[in-house]
């Protein structure tokens, strides 16, 4: 007894020195001590409020000072103005306002924080995504959700939530913003920033912010097809992991142009040699008369996590209203950032990187065109070539732009007209900074570095190098 | 002789005429309302920010001369708005000619210096005269503690909501 008890002891006392051992001297494969971790593990977890994110953020110094970002992992603006936020939306010891177009607009003038979505969000949706219990009032003035300005000044903070010119100020009682307040500081005194203006500047009543001078290019970045280099085996596990099910109980279907079938109770997934990824569950027995968005979108949420595959900074960024055989659902749209920025498919194939089909809690389809960053290094510096600032990239397709508000309004000569310019300016309704994937090649594909103006309802994508129009649609 | 004198006479009252003629007609021709800075809005005004962004119409093409002058207040006068350095304490600091677009803008972001600041902006462009302005940039510092008289305020109704 007393052997056992001493050989126990030693291996006990061996294993604890392997694994203080690894963890003094040692960078033993991580593989290695995660054996007990689940298969889910492997990949990210994607909840509701990650879909939510807004597509770039305008930081307010002063009023001669704005500058925009995309990219929230630096600054964690957006992580950090959470609480606040929910402080806003739940908080029953609020004062709310409605404010014109003119004064919103003044208040970039100090101190702030404001947060545009790519689309605009439900906000009950954002109550729920936030697991925010009980909600005030402004649920229900304010429905629907295109951008969030945060007051960052020394005074009360307060909130104007925005759609389309209905503005609502909200300034609840004893909130502390100092986390946000501190960032934003901290920004403003490392002067790494571009500067931004509006284009008040020019005449023109927006809340557009543009860069006048850009010292900068974008890091060049190469990306590739990920579907094209998985293996047989991958191509198996990426089934069975979207089937729920063993290999063996999978139909495999090769096809001549080097595409894979795989079929399991009425769910088809196809890799496509073209890198597309598609999943189809039909549609039950049972009607779907009422749609639901939060379940939808739960669901949603839910199959990225399990199924498919979830890319760092993906983020929701259209939802369209679907009707199928008499059910209704909805179709949503995602895209997703290399490196922070935005970036624009030019593969008419697919809508966009992701595009999921959910009827309450079914996933009807699912298509999703796997691109990844390729993380190769640039092969020069990057500021050895110089981006166009978007005033001339819009400067240099004047007669273009000009073009499309005559043809858009039924107008024969721009003569006729005093202020056409301003007109023409007045117009854009969106300017973004993107990458642009032409998706010509499977792997080492370039992005372009483009401007992308939302004109008159359609996004037109310039090159920021030459101005050369890349893209429509 | 006389009337080799007169023919002289005549051909270089002429030659006069037209040229003068010429300069009427010309100036007749700008309209000096195309020719506008937009911004600075003020002649003269104080800012804590040292990059201030220039910006104004001119006719698609028109060059447009941006000259920045500083001040190196070595002799300690304080320079400031109501103390304003004489032309001798100016020195060039900045100089560039900027080409106005297709839209007939022209812009330039500008880098200024701490103390008074003077700008030339001139469009070159006959009948149009050069419009200065000046800008005194002073630290934060100073801001914070004379807020109330140094604050430049370009919008109103701004206070409804600032608490």
């Amino acid at each position: 007894m007393k052997e056992r008890l001493k050989t126990f002891l030693l291996i006990s006392l061996v294993s604890i020195s392997v694994i203080l051992a690894k963890n003094l001297w040692l960078h033993a494969p991580e593989e290695l001590f995660k054996f007990a971790s689940s298969v889910d593990d492997e990949f990210n977890s994607y909840v509701l409020s990650d879909m939510i994110a807004p597509n770039k953020y305008l930081l307010n110094f002063s009023d001669i000072n704005h500058t925009i970002m995309y990219d929230d992992s630096k600054y964690g603006m957006w992580s950090k103005s959470r609480s606040n936020l929910i402080e806003a939306l739940s908080t029953k010891d609020i004062e709310i306002t409605e404010i014109t177009t003119d004064e919103y607009l003044d208040y970039n003038n100090v101190k702030s924080v404001v947060f545009y979505f790519s689309s605009e969000i439900n906000t009950y949706i954002l109550t729920r995504a936030w697991d925010i219990k009980d909600v005030n009032n402004l649920v229900d003035i304010m429905p629907n959700i295109e951008s969030i300005y945060i007051y960052l000044g020394s005074s009360n903070p307060f909130f104007i939530f925005s759609e389309g010119n209905k503005h609502i100020s909200v300034s609840p009682k004893d909130i502390d913003t100092s986390l946000l307040i501190d960032e934003i500081n901290k920004i403003a005194v490392t002067e790494e920033h571009t500067r931004y203006y509006s284009m008040k500047e020019y005449g023109v009543k927006s809340d557009i912010f543009i860069p006048v001078e850009i010292d900068y290019s974008l890091p060049e970045v190469y990306v590739a097809n990920d579907v094209f280099s998985y293996s047989s085996r991958e191509k198996e596990q990426l089934a069975e992991r979207f089937f729920d099910t063993d290999i063996d109980y999978i139909r495999e279907i090769m096809e001549s142009n080097g595409s894979t079938i795989y079929v399991s109770n009425q769910k088809v997934l196809k890799l496509n040699n073209s890198g597309i990824i598609e999943y189809f569950h039909a549609l039950e027995n049972n009607k779907v008369t009422e749609k639901n968005l939060f379940l939808s979108l739960s669901t949603a949420a839910e199959f990225l996590s399990e199924r498919a595959e979830v890319q760092k900074g993906m983020y929701l960024a259209e939802i369209q209203e679907i009707s199928q055989d008499e059910n209704v659902g909805y179709r949503l749209f995602f895209r997703y950032r290399v490196r922070g920025i935005p970036v624009i498919l030019g593969n008419l194939e697919v809508e966009e990187y992701v595009n999921i089909e959910v009827f309450n809690d079914h996933v009807r389809s699912y298509k999703y065109y796997a691109r990844k960053d390729m993380n190769k290094i640039p092969s020069k510096t990057v500021d050895e070539d110089k981006m166009l600032p978007v005033l001339d990239i819009i400067d240099i397709n004047y007669n273009f732009f000009e073009a499309k508000y005559l043809s858009k309004n039924n107008i024969e000569a721009a003569e006729k007209i005093v202020d056409i310019i301003d007109r023409v300016l007045a117009s854009i309704e969106d300017i973004t900074l993107a990458y642009y994937d032409p998706c010509l090649k499977e792997q080492d594909q370039k992005l372009i570095p483009v401007w992308a103006i939302k004109y008159m309802g359609r996004t037109y994508a310039f090159d920021a190098n030459n101005g050369i129009l890349v893209y429509e649609r | 002789m006389f009337k080799k004198l007169l023919i002289c006479f005549l051909l270089v009252l002429c030659f006069i005429s037209i040229d003068a003629f010429n300069d009427v007609a010309y100036a007749s021709e700008i309209d000096i309302s195309k020719y506008e800075v937009l911004n600075p809005t003020k002649s003269s005004f104080s800012i804590t920010d040292k990059v201030y962004l220039i910006n104004g119409k001119a006719p698609t093409g028109t060059n447009v001369i941006i000259d920045i002058y500083g001040t190196t207040d070595l002799t300690k006068k304080n320079f400031n708005l109501e103390n304003l350095p004489s032309e001798e304490d100016y020195i060039e600091i900045f100089t560039e000619t900027v080409k106005s677009g297709n839209m007939g803008f022209f812009h330039k972001q500008i880098d200024l210096v701490k103390g008074i600041n003077k700008i030339i902006i001139s469009f070159d462009a006959k009948g149009t005269s050069s419009k200065e302005y000046i800008i005194f940039v002073y630290d934060e510092y100073i801001a914070q503690t004379n807020i109330l008289n140094a604050r430049e305020v370009r919008f109103g109704g701004l206070t409804n909501l600032i608490k």
